[in-house]
């Protein structure tokens, strides 16, 4: 048996197999029928005899053949075909259908179903730390609970332009105030107005910047002028090109950003006897190519200085789908304890800088005192008691020969503190809920308003919890951390460079690939918003073009139109599934691949588990079946009844996407074959849905009830890094009900969400249900 | 001056820039083991604004000569002196003499167009070469025998915040300069930093332990196997810091409260030294700079009575005695610190060697200008002490308008570093100076 070779991410096929999606209590009713007890004990026996040998006794997979569990979420149908048709292996069909059917029926019940997995061992909610994300974040808002948090951003984007004649502290005179994001400046004139003489002008951009995503930029200046780009830190510069070397006038520099942080932006140039002035800031996102900044990203609004630490993590475990903080390394501690360092350093080094305004004596000890019991407090996300403040604070200070080195070991030790690293393990049932709420809904710390809340003990009812949540949810944090969860949801967290034959796509080049991701980010932006109807990801037929995009995708644009959104045929979209990034994505570098789309398809849209295939194979070429469009080659290819036991979900999944070329484009033949989009899904009831095309296969997917519980499950597990169902076997169907009810807004679904994590534990981690 | 360093500042001076280098990675390498039996050393000393040429070169040639006024201070280490007198600072180009005075004297190479305007001269940007200092470290630096810690250190003593082609000499390529470290405090965290962070460290860790436990009884039996890995991690973790005994080298005490002031330039002066001794002692690297002020520079020396500023001074005629007595003093208090830094070098025993640090360490005494109100490139002041490249010394040496790219090149090759060109070729025809 031969499988087509993984993509990227797609490698790690058994992500869900633990986290499957469980079957409807319907299951259940078909178990309790009338026959149930005689095919069970046929089931039974006929296993006992003819499987368990293989498999083991329970399922769970023999030493030597089929050493993988025998669990899945075919339904008892789809499992029965399968067993007829290629077990035992030895000899294939010799059980007649319904012996395949009692005996489907017998490990469907007693371990094949995501409900029998559960049943049989029920997830608990892990004891966790923060995650390298998580405590990044953390750390960037502890010292904003002193210094301030950033202005809300208003609609106008680009930076306050301000354009003055004369010389700082000399004979500065302001000449021209306005927003403007382009920071590629070119002045043929020698001056950016004309109400400047030529000499000694200055132009001051200033604003913030808004990191798309969590990773590496370099920034790259090439300025003929007096030039210094300050990012976060305003006093010194990323980049100091006061000295230009005509020659080598290009300086560069690189800077570690978190996605959705908010960071203060300056760009200082002054000219005064240069020839020919020109400036230009350009940046490199990471994974992306050099280019403009782009406006989107840059407001006119202020923010103050905030935490950002360099020290690099190792990354977290996220073997089951989603990243958490299950597990600990020396690495991790080693980044712990030396990223505690760096802040202790960054503190201790210019204190002043991080006091709150109105008490900022570094020499002070007692305002010092204050202020680091301030922050300690933040950091464990509770009150201190005095006997905290004593060893915490006071004992810090004692015997040392400077306040710095106080500030300093406070630091050090509030950050590795197991409280700090272990959130909501101690404190009061109140302080547990905002500590709960602020990581599963920001991933970061409550705020001074939240800790507020739960000192005056008004954040355990759920009338009190509600308002904090729906409070929660207007903030910038959490739009980001759900607009990374839609990333997440559609496979696309890690910005893989894509890249496409340059003999079929010469057209697709590192700049329209950064563009499509650009698009693509857009699109899941207006979806980052608790009022927005979810569907629209599945179902909304618009998109967002650029003059270059739209010379390849379609539509009419200026060469240099910027991205506006545009309307698509309605027979060719389904939302963000067929964006070309994701398209592309999901595509081999000459081909269309229906067999990723189609895992794609089934594992994260409908939340189904697949087998990892047994080995990776290269698929057929072209080449060696001529003529063959990609659907039929694909069909010869996995046309094994092994094959098909995962392949008759895939393929008919895939192939409703043929119309999508390898860059996601739209086409009506392949191999100068009319296309046939075809598909079709049996349901995890067992029930077939044929469709013919994608406005078909849109409408089905739009309303089917488990896209909308995979995606209510997943956007549960990446919210909270923890599994639903250790929250209680019903509450997929409970949260999906509440998306349902409220025209698929999610902002009630993430208030349930809240309720739930709120909820008094048991000792063995089991959240008790109905607990208030 | 700034009186703080910015945490990407800081992070680069605790030589954990790349922060992806865990925290204990570094540590093994605090005090390095070197088994090589002579370690050849460097020290670049810079003083800005020219000299008084009658009051500091020596009328003789040969090894019988007189030291005159200026260098008196270094009497103890005649025989241990080199003087180079007629070595030339040929590069044109851009820039105004100052600029091309500092931004040429190591890198020997032109500065590049730009928008640093100057005197009447055409304006400039930076060097567009490497200084012989960086080259050297880069030499040592590839060869495990003379590997270092930090391979460079460049300190500096009222240089101000501001990085133009006057402020710096050391370059780490073409148009990199290397800002010097002029605080102490500074220098300090660089050299000593991570240790201190150690003994930060260790002081918590018993805390640290004392929360867990405190935390284990809090959590179910299932949790608690994730804190007992936590705790394991912290004793391991303890473990592996480098126990206080086993250091070699004592950590200096530094008064930080010193401030970064004009007034203070003498304090400061002896803080940095005395690090660089340190810094020598513990193999931390054998390159060295140490640049006093900056080209141009303004030090007003009222502790030697002096209220006008060097560069102020510089430029008074010959005529005017009084100016020309106050830059002999200026002078004098340069020399003097050179001589407190030898001295200091010839009294300290090479660890694990024979001699004294002197003996295997080489003092380059330098300036942007020859002169100071002539701004001429002519005749830069370069004089030698000390043992470490092998020269010949006691000698009071004479040289006819010799470009100064031949002196670079003999830095280099008394390392070993055997290079045909340094800096502009077309001044190391002749190749090095033969000063052994």
């Amino acid at each position: 048996m031969r499988h087509p070779k993984p993509l990227g991410s797609l490698q790690s096929i058994r992500i869900f197999l633990a986290a499957s999606c469980w079957t409807l209590p319907i299951l259940f009713c078909l178990a309790c029928s009338i026959g149930f007890a005689q095919d069970h004990e046929l089931g039974k026996s006929l296993y006992e005899s003819k499987c368990a040998s293989c498999h083991g006794k329970t399922g769970q997979g023999g030493a030597e053949h089929y050493q993988e569990p025998l669990v899945g979420d075919l339904s008892i149908k789809e499992l029965a075909t399968v067993i007829h048709e290629t077990m035992p292996e030895d000899a294939p069909k010799s059980l007649a259908p319904e012996q395949a059917s009692a005996v489907a029926q017998f490990i469907h019940h007693e371990f094949y179903s995501p409900y029998a997995q559960l049943r049989n061992s029920p997830p608990k909610i892990a004891f966790s730390r923060l995650t390298a994300d998580q405590y990044r974040r953390s750390i960037s808002d502890l010292m904003s609970i002193c210094t301030g948090r950033a202005q809300a951003w208003t609609s106008e984007r680009g930076l306050q332009r301000v354009i003055a004649q004369g010389e700082w502290n000399k004979d500065r005179k302001e000449i021209e105030k306005t927003v403007d994001g382009k920071l590629i400046c070119d002045w043929p004139d020698g001056k950016p107005v004309p109400e400047v003489d030529h000499q000694r002008w200055q132009v001051r951009w200033s604003g913030t910047l808004r990191a798309p995503a969590t990773g590496m930029y370099e920034f790259i200046l090439d300025s003929t002028v007096n030039t210094k780009f300050f990012l976060n830190d305003e006093r010194n510069p990323l980049i100091d090109a006061g000295v230009v070397s005509y020659e080598k006038s290009t300086n560069s520099a690189s800077i570690f950003l978190v996605a959705g942080q908010v960071y203060r932006f300056v760009l200082d140039a002054s000219k005064h006897k240069e020839p020919s002035p020109r400036l230009s800031l350009t940046w490199k996102p990471p994974m992306g190519v050099p280019q403009p900044i782009p406006e989107r990203y840059l407001s006119p609004t202020w923010a103050p200085q905030v935490l950002a630490i360099s020290t690099q993590f190792p990354p977290d475990d996220a073997s089951v789908g989603y990243e958490r903080g299950t597990s600990i390394s020396r690495e991790w501690f080693e980044a712990v304890v030396a990223s505690a360092i760096e802040v202790g350093n960054e503190l201790s080094s210019d204190p002043k800088r991080w006091m709150p305004k109105e008490a900022n004596d570094p020499s002070n000890l007692e305002q010092v005192k204050k202020w680091c019991a301030l922050w300690v407090s933040s950091a464990l996300r509770r009150n201190l008691k005095d006997e905290d403040i004593k060893r915490c604070i006071d004992l810090q200070f004692e015997g040392e020969t400077s306040i710095e080195n106080g500030i300093k070991k406070v630091c050090i030790l509030t950050l590795a503190s197991p409280e700090f690293q272990y959130p909501a393990t101690t404190g009061t049932q109140d302080e547990k809920n905002v500590a709960r709420l602020a990581l599963a809904l920001w991933d970061s710390l409550p705020d001074p308003w939240m800790l507020e809340k739960a000192t005056k003990q008004e954040a355990h009812t759920p009338e009190q919890l509600r308002p904090i949540i729906d409070r929660m949810l207007k903030d910038s944090r959490f739009e980001n951390k759900l607009f990374r969860f839609y990333l997440e949801w559609l496979g696309l967290s890690f910005n893989k460079e894509l890249s496409k034959s340059n003999d079929r796509f010469a057209m697709f080049n590192p700049s329209i690939a950064a563009d499509l991701r650009t698009s693509l980010e857009l699109f899941l932006e207006d979806y980052s918003k608790c009022e927005t109807d979810l569907r629209g990801l599945l179902n909304a037929d618009t998109i967002y073009l650029n003059g270059s995009l739209a010379s390849i995708f379609g539509g009419n644009l200026a060469a240099d139109a910027p991205f506006q959104k545009i309307a698509m045929p309605e027979q060719r979209s389904a939302g963000a599934l067929t964006h070309p990034y994701v398209q592309a994505y999901y595509a081999y570098h000459d081909s269309s691949s229906p067999i990723h789309r189609g895992v794609f398809l089934a594992r994260r849209i409908f939340g189904r588990t697949l087998r990892p295939p047994v080995d990776a194979i290269i698929p057929i070429s072209e080449q060696t079946a001529p003529g063959l469009s990609t659907r039929e080659r694909v069909a010869q290819q996995t046309s094994g009844a092994m094959c098909q036991s995962c392949h008759k979900v895939i393929n008919p999944l895939g192939f409703v996407f043929e119309n999508y070329d390898a860059i996601g484009r739209f086409r009506g033949d392949d191999a100068g074959k009319p296309i046939d989009a075809s598909g079709l899904y049996v349901t995890s009831l067992g029930d077939q849905v044929e469709f013919q095309n994608i406005t078909q296969f849109r409408d089905f997917m739009s309303n089917s009830p488990e896209v909308h519980q995979a995606i209510v499950k997943q956007m549960f597990q990446f919210m909270t890094k923890q599994p639903l169902a250790a929250y209680g076997l019903d509450r997929t169907e409970s949260l999906t009900k509440s998306l349902q009810d409220n025209t698929y807004q999610v902002r009630t679904l993430l208030i349930e969400l809240g309720l739930i994590i709120c909820q008094p534990e048991t000792s063995d981690g089991i959240a008790q249900s109905g607990a208030f | 001056m700034s009186s703080y360093l910015s945490r990407r500042e800081f992070a680069k001076s605790l030589g954990i820039a790349s922060a992806s280098v865990p925290f204990l990675l570094n540590l093994g390498s605090l005090v390095r083991a070197n088994s090589q039996a002579t370690k050849q050393r460097l020290i670049v000393v810079f003083s800005p604004n020219g000299v008084i040429p009658p009051n500091f070169w020596p009328d003789e040639e040969g090894e019988n000569f007189s030291l005159k006024r200026i260098m008196a201070p270094l009497e103890p280490f005649k025989n241990r002196l080199l003087t180079l007198h007629g070595v030339s600072d040929k590069i044109r180009g851009d820039g105004d003499s100052h600029m091309r005075g500092m931004g040429c004297l190591l890198t020997g190479i032109e500065l590049y167009p730009g928008n640093i305007q100057g005197g009447s001269d055409t304006p400039a940007g930076w060097a567009s070469g490497i200084s012989i200092d960086q080259e050297i470290k880069n030499y040592l630096q590839s060869k495990p025998e003379t590997q270092t810690r930090f391979g460079s250190l460049e300190f500096g003593v009222g240089v101000p915040s501001r990085a133009d082609t006057w402020t710096r000499m050391v370059y780490a390529g073409p148009n990199r300069p290397i800002a010097p470290i002029d605080q102490p405090q500074a220098m300090f965290n660089k050299l000593y930093g991570q240790r201190k962070d150690q003994d930060t460290v260790r002081s918590i860790l018993d805390d640290l332990q004392a929360d867990l436990a405190k935390l284990r009884s809090k959590v179910s039996q299932e949790d608690r196997r994730l804190l007992d890995e936590h705790e394991a991690l912290v004793r391991e973790f303890e473990k592996q810091l480098t126990p206080v005994s086993t250091e070699s080298h004592i950590v200096p005490e530094i008064d930080s409260k010193v401030e970064d002031s004009n007034d203070n330039i003498p304090t400061l002066t002896r803080q940095q030294m005395d690090l660089m001794l340190h810094a020598i002692q513990a193999d931390f690297a054998r390159i060295f700079t140490f640049q006093f002020t900056n080209s141009v520079g303004q030090a007003k020396m009222r502790w030697l009575g002096i209220e006008e500023d060097h560069h102020g001074l510089s430029h008074e005629p010959d005529s005017n005695e009084q100016a020309v007595e106050k830059l002999t003093k200026i002078n004098i208090w340069y020399c003097e610190q050179i001589a407190y830094l030898a001295q200091k070098l010839a009294e300290i025993p090479e660890p694990g060697g024979n001699g004294s640090l002197l003996d295997n360490t080489t003092i380059l005494w330098t300036n942007e200008l020859g002169k100071g109100n002539s701004h001429t490139l002519e005749n830069i002041p370069f004089v030698l002490i000390g043992g470490g490249l092998g020269f010949r010394t006691g000698r009071s040496l004479k040289y006819k308008s010799t470009p100064h790219n031949r002196l670079l090149m003999s830095l280099a090759h008394g390392f070993g570093h055997q290079i045909g060109r340094f800096g502009n070729e077309n001044y190391c025809n002749e190749g090095p100076l033969a000063l052994s």
